[in-house]
């Protein structure tokens, strides 16, 4: 009865211990795992950062070269073009033949177009309009002045509610808006551009919806990659940075492109 | 009467506990490769446990005429060697496709291990439980230790090689982890009774040995537990 007892006792021990050291082994590796996962998440997030901030840094430094162009286009050829301008205006036409008075009408009015163009490129690359009256301005005013003149109808629905909640994130919209709109201009063959924005909860949602020929969700990834498609690798950098997404939708002759970014209101 | 519910519902365990991730895999249909096998040893087994328990009722119950002389009773012990090789014959295909350098390995244990049951069981004698002599239709604690002492193999295996790994070959959710931590536990404990069964078989109460099978019942409770938690965190994903 004795050594039954201390078989069953000792069969009893060794099963425990053999358990024990099984599942210690599992916990473990479980947790040793667990250890390298989390580094290497770690490491993963220092390296999106490190991305963002020289994604970033390109931005940043493209937005400088826009101002230093702007301000040069508008202080220095504006100025000087303006400068012609008033000397021409100052040549007496009345003395000129007929040929001469056609030649001299002629180069005023291409004078005034070139110091309107100049005005508008300064003005499209210098955001001082987005600085001064918000994003849904800013937007109004660039789709006025790019599409005056086109035939293209264009439309816009932008919710008042949304306020200027940080400079940089209205200035990524508003280029992204601008490489956009310019690019359905140039590629879709539209004829109707509606850009509407709405606030969801906590994000700004804004649909550019035309017609003509669209891209796909595939189409954009794929084109996005190639080094054609540099305005379209912006897009998606400073989508990256807003932490928002875009999304492209493409029907028969109805086409959407929805851009959505976080917002904090209480900002 | 509340303990007798307890004790049916235990008896019938090996074959409830298999519907816990045969519904995980009804119900949220994960598809990843690694669940083939161990979807095919969950119906496999399904089948081959129902007709144990089946058989062990008949016995129990009396039915169709047995009688409670053991020699009358319905043998069901075919059915546990089989349920021994579909086990290591569906592991052995799940540990290949786990990238761990046991490809070939895997391929070579299950068939060499049918040539061992088959060489045995044409030249043993005797065996524990019900003999049917020189049949299949006895089972020997030393062909169930040896497999899971093949699987027990597998599975430090697998634990030893992403533990030698720099990168973390899984994250925190990691399905087929959850099964192998099952199945280590599982066969950690069988190879360890089933080495000394036949010796305790002689030197123990027959009481203390059926307990035994219940503790082995309850870790395939816990196998088939880690199981559907591997085939829902998949379904996550």
């Amino acid at each position: 009865m004795n050594e039954t007892n201390s078989i069953q006792t000792l069969f009893i021990l060794g099963l425990a211990f053999m358990l024990l050291i099984v599942i210690s082994f599992l916990v473990i590796t479980f947790l040793s795992q667990r250890r390298k996962w989390n580094l290497q998440q770690e490491m993963g997030r220092l390296k999106e950062h490190q991305q963002n901030q020289l994604i970033e840094a390109a931005i940043r430094s493209e937005e400088t070269e826009r101002h230093r162009i702007a301000e040069t286009l508008h202080d220095e050829v504006g100025a000087i073009l303006s400068s012609v301008r008033l000397h021409f205006s100052n040549i007496n036409s009345n003395q000129l033949d007929e040929r001469g008075k056609g030649l001299h009408e002629k180069s005023k009015e291409l004078l005034d177009d070139s110091i309107q163009k100049v005005r508008t490129i300064s003005h499209n690359l210098h955001s001082t309009l987005l600085k001064e009256f918000g994003l849904n301005e800013a937007i109004r005013n660039f789709l006025n002045t790019t599409v005056k003149g086109t035939l293209v109808k264009v439309e816009t629905d932008l919710d008042n509610s949304y306020l200027v909640q940080n400079a940089e994130t209205d200035l990524g919209m508003y280029r992204i808006t601008q490489e956009l709109t310019n690019n359905i201009l140039k590629h879709a063959h539209a004829n109707f551009i509606n850009i509407k924005s709405e606030m969801k909860n906590n994000e700004l949602e804004l649909t550019l919806h035309f017609n003509g020929n669209g891209l796909s969700q595939e189409e954009f990834e794929e084109l996005r990659y190639r080094p054609e498609g540099l305005g379209l690798k912006n897009i998606q950098n400073r989508m990256i940075l807003l932490k928002g997404n875009i999304l492209f939708e493409k029907n028969k002759k109805d086409n959407r492109i929805i851009l959505t970014i976080p917002v904090n209101r209480e900002q | 009467m509340l303990l007798s519910i307890f004790r049916t519902i235990f008896d019938w365990s090996e074959v409830w506990a298999l519907l816990i991730p045969l519904a995980i895999l009804l119900v949220y249909k994960p598809k990843r490769d690694w669940i083939i096998p161990v979807k095919w040893y969950l119906f496999t087994v399904l089948l081959l446990n129902l007709c144990i328990d089946f058989i062990w009722y008949v016995n129990k119950e009396e039915w169709f005429g047995v009688s409670d002389a053991k020699e009358n009773w319905w043998n069901n012990n075919i059915f546990y060697n089989l349920n021994s090789f579909a086990r290591l014959l569906f592991f052995s295909w799940f540990f290949s496709m786990q990238r761990i350098g046991l490809k070939k390995m895997a391929r070579i244990i299950p068939i060499a291990f049918l040539g061992a049951v088959i060489i045995f069981f044409s030249i043993k004698k005797d065996g524990f439980n019900y003999h049917v002599e020189g049949s299949v239709f006895y089972i020997s604690s030393y062909l169930l230790a040896t497999e899971a002492g093949l699987l027990l193999f597998y599975c430090l295996w697998y634990t030893n090689k992403i533990l030698r790994e720099d990168k973390p070959t899984f994250s925190s959710s990691n399905p087929p982890f959850w099964v192998v931590g099952g199945l280590t536990i599982f066969t950690s404990v069988n190879f360890f009774i089933f080495l000394f069964y036949d010796y305790l078989d002689t030197k123990l109460h027959e009481d203390f040995l059926l307990d035994t099978w219940d503790l082995h019942n309850s870790l395939f409770i816990i196998l088939c537990i880690c199981i559907a938690i591997g085939l829902y965190n998949e379904r996550n994903k």
